[in-house]
């Protein structure tokens, strides 16, 4: 799985959940909450985000993370290893 | 503005909630609320539609809402003009009246369309107490292992109100209570574990990091602009 293909699915979650996104760009140097999420809201983009890549990355790595290219960089290297 | 009272645990630890809906009044009129330095840390919204612009919202709903609970909590010794709202180093709001920081503790939340903020005075010390919303819509976060333990998956499990509600009641009470131990909270808020939930009699027991103690949490369901909402005072 590509890191593309891998922001390509987080995007469109945001885009789902995230209200007010839906037409707007989303960068790597976003955070979700530049976006307007709610702590909750991010808890379903990236649970839902894991789910669909089938991927599991522990919690205290994900607390970790301030942008989407940070949680971009966990699930590429969870991807890698389920690989 | 909306309004509600919290009462704290029987000693001089007594708060002040207020709500404040997003009525969609123009930004420009909303911004004039706040103070000049308040202003200056609200997020940039500098485009109309831009994700930016909805933060900036919220910001200040929760700015206004805290100004209205840092006012009835200092119940008239404070003119309001004198209070602001400022965001501390650690992202934390700290309360100034007249130039002097620490008057009140205040805590801010907002979820949609909808800010919560509840203050205090008289809090013991190295204690705080913080206030987290969420309006009720359909997600299953209940079984999130981002969010939830096993111990707290299996407790959202048998709650009577079902697990939908149940999880959005549960991460309201581990988020209250996230803030409410600032800043010895540790550094996984996965730590922060939710040990008791009786959403009919309006509380939670949140368990503090590394077996540390017990917190009492008052939950309870209130309405706003986009339907009902569950909200979570830890103290």
């Amino acid at each position: 799985m590509t890191r593309e293909e891998i922001f390509a699915v987080i995007q469109a979650n945001i885009r789902e959940i995230i209200a007010g996104t839906k037409d707007k760009e989303i960068l790597e140097s976003h955070s979700m909450r530049d976006l307007g999420a709610d702590s909750l809201e991010i808890v379903e983009v990236v649970s839902r985000s894991m789910k669909q890549l089938r991927i599991k990355v522990p919690r205290t790595e994900l607390f970790e993370v301030r942008d989407l290219k940070g949680l971009l960089d966990v699930f590429e290297k969870a991807a890698a290893k389920g690989q | 503005m909306d309004s509600t009272t919290v009462s704290g645990t029987g000693d001089a630890f007594k708060g002040q909630a207020v709500l404040v809906p997003d009525l969609l009044q123009p930004l420009e009129l909303l911004l004039a609320e706040l103070t000049a330095a308040e202003r200056e840390q609200a997020p940039a919204a500098s485009r109309q539609g831009r994700p930016t612009e909805r933060r900036c919202r919220q910001f200040v709903l929760g700015r206004c809402a805290a100004h209205a609970a840092v006012r009835r909590a200092l119940a008239g010794q404070a003119q309001p003009s004198c209070i602001e709202v400022l965001t501390g180093q650690e992202g934390q709001p700290v309360v100034w009246v007249d130039g002097v920081a620490g008057a009140a503790c205040v805590s801010i939340t907002h979820s949609g369309r909808l800010a919560l903020a509840c203050a205090w005075t008289g809090t013991p010390e190295g204690r705080r107490a913080g206030v987290d919303l969420e309006r009720l819509r359909p997600v299953d976060v209940a079984q999130s292992r981002y969010a939830f333990s096993r111990r707290e998956r299996a407790l959202l499990a048998r709650a009577p109100e079902g697990p939908r509600l149940a999880g959005l009641a549960a991460w309201t009470a581990k988020e209250a209570a996230w803030k409410a131990l600032w800043p010895a909270q540790g550094a996984d808020p996965a730590e922060v574990e939710v040990w008791a939930l009786n959403l009919a009699g309006g509380q939670a027991v949140v368990r503090a990091p590394r077996g540390g103690s017990r917190l009492g949490v008052r939950v309870g369901m209130t309405a706003g602009p986009e339907g009902e909402y569950v909200f979570s005072v830890a103290r």
